[in-house]
């Protein structure tokens, strides 16, 4: 199903930059090529787990490449630190989630502002067994695979090199008794190529 | 390239700072006593760390660490102070319906001996049983109330000295446990001056739980683990894959006649 919404908000982000007016993109030129990305933002879980841990900040870094104006594919980092609140004890211990992802983002731009999809897969690791107690870890297991899907929005600015965005992911980590979760992150964009 | 560099340190950075994230071992069972009917009111669990087989470039550097001390490698243990840093934490539940009184004692051993506070009492009519490692605050606790704590790192740390003081060093109990010793160069475990990473770790702890009603004690130990010998499954690992301690009772000499 979620296969699906990306592939129909790919041909939307198609039709929709084809009609976008030329002009509109030259008033606001962006690089496009290889970019980093950098955001801070707060995760929370779902379902279950929302009670054994709670709502916590997260960082992220991304790497990508810009193959089409349209499409890019990136490798994305992201952290997040989380009390954590199962029965005591323990009681106020926090414990990292580390998650690595290669992703593909579809989307399209008019003028100053670009909406995107994006979706991917990777592997997680989480830094202590503090979720042990409640059965999310069973002994010694550490690493999950781990496949995500969120959306955004993009404001760029004059120096056609960065961006400003918003987004939000969903996640899951199936190994991990499937754990899930959503982020919510503002970030800088920085694009090392040309205008077009 | 240099993104790709700024990703690649960033997460190099990351998975280093978890290397000796806090492992949670939990208690194999919680203690419940005073419950009614029955006259139970102390209730006692054992918790070995699962500590991985020594490797044989462990047992190298540990004989040649000996070697320098001046002592058998059967002398320096295979987990030292310092190998990891642990707390115990705790929750008592009040489950009566009036304010009680609770206790917590811990005490342990290390891979070579473990301390038991009575074996000390020769004559219970004029010795004093010598306080044990760790805890034995009394504890007021609401009806139905919960309270929480915990055995920091430090004083876990105290009692794995006071504990090599009062066995191979054979220091009064007394002596050991009320003084600190953090500061001190080291412990003579006769007949050389152990330096307090010399001396052994604490690896089995007996948690005692005493109260005057019906009260439970949940626990569990918090283990940050600087040598990466933790067994990973905890204390589910399997059999064979850990150390299976079996450190003697530490009984006192006689008094001299």
């Amino acid at each position: 199903m979620r296969r699906a919404s990306l592939v129909l908000a790919g041909l939307a982000g198609l039709v929709v930059t084809a009609s976008v007016p030329r002009a509109a993109l030259a008033d606001r030129p962006a690089s496009r090529g290889v970019y980093t990305e950098a955001g801070v933002g707060a995760t929370g879980h779902l379902g279950a787990a929302r009670s054994w841990s709670a709502i916590g900040p997260t960082m992220g870094l991304r790497l990508g490449y810009d193959l089409f104006s349209w499409l890019s594919f990136g490798v994305a980092t992201v952290v997040a630190s989380h009390e954590a609140t199962p029965p005591p004890p323990p009681e106020g211990e926090w414990y990292q989630l580390y998650q690595a992802r290669t992703d593909a983002r579809l989307g399209f731009r008019i003028d100053s502002v670009a909406l995107f999809v994006e979706g991917g897969a990777g592997a997680a690791y989480i830094s202590s067994n503090v979720l042990g107690k409640v059965m999310v870890l069973d002994p010694g297991e550490r690493f999950t695979v781990a496949f995500a899907g969120g959306g955004g929005l993009e404001y760029q600015l004059q120096n056609r090199h960065y961006a400003f965005g918003l987004a939000a992911t969903y996640w899951m980590l199936p190994q991990f008794d499937a754990l899930q979760g959503v982020e919510g992150r503002v970030y800088l964009r920085y694009t090392y190529g040309g205008s077009h | 390239m240099r993104a790709i560099t700024i990703v690649l340190a960033s997460s190099l950075c990351v998975f280093a700072a978890c290397a000796e994230d806090p492992q949670y071992v939990p208690g194999p069972s919680s203690i419940e006593v005073g419950i009614a009917g029955s006259d139970v009111f102390t209730g006692t669990v054992t918790i070995d760390l699962p500590v991985e087989l020594e490797t044989m470039e462990d047992a190298i550097e540990r004989g040649l660490r000996a070697a320098e001390l001046g002592v058998g490698a059967d002398q320096l243990a295979y987990v030292r102070v310092g190998d990891f840093d642990v707390s115990i934490e705790w929750t008592i539940k009040n489950l009566a319906g009036s304010e009680g009184e609770a206790r917590i004692s811990v005490n342990g051993g290390n891979q070579f001996w473990y301390y038991v506070p009575t074996e000390f009492v020769i004559d219970p009519e004029e010795d004093e049983e010598p306080p044990p490692l760790m805890g034995d605050i009394p504890l007021r606790i609401a009806d139905n109330a919960t309270l929480t704590g915990v055995f920091r790192e430090d004083q876990v740390r105290e009692a794995s000295i006071d504990l090599e003081q009062i066995t191979r060093a054979m220091i009064n109990p007394f002596n050991a446990v009320l003084t600190v010793n953090e500061e001190d160069p080291g412990v003579t475990i006769p007949p050389v001056l152990m330096s307090m990473t010399d001396l052994s770790q604490m690896v089995r702890f007996d948690i005692v739980f005493e109260a005057d009603r019906h009260m439970v004690l949940e626990y569990g130990l918090r283990v940050r683990d600087h040598r990466g010998i933790l067994h990973d499954e905890l204390l589910s690992a399997p059999a064979g894959e850990f150390v299976v301690w079996a450190p003697a009772m530490f009984v006192p000499p006689p008094p001299p006649p």
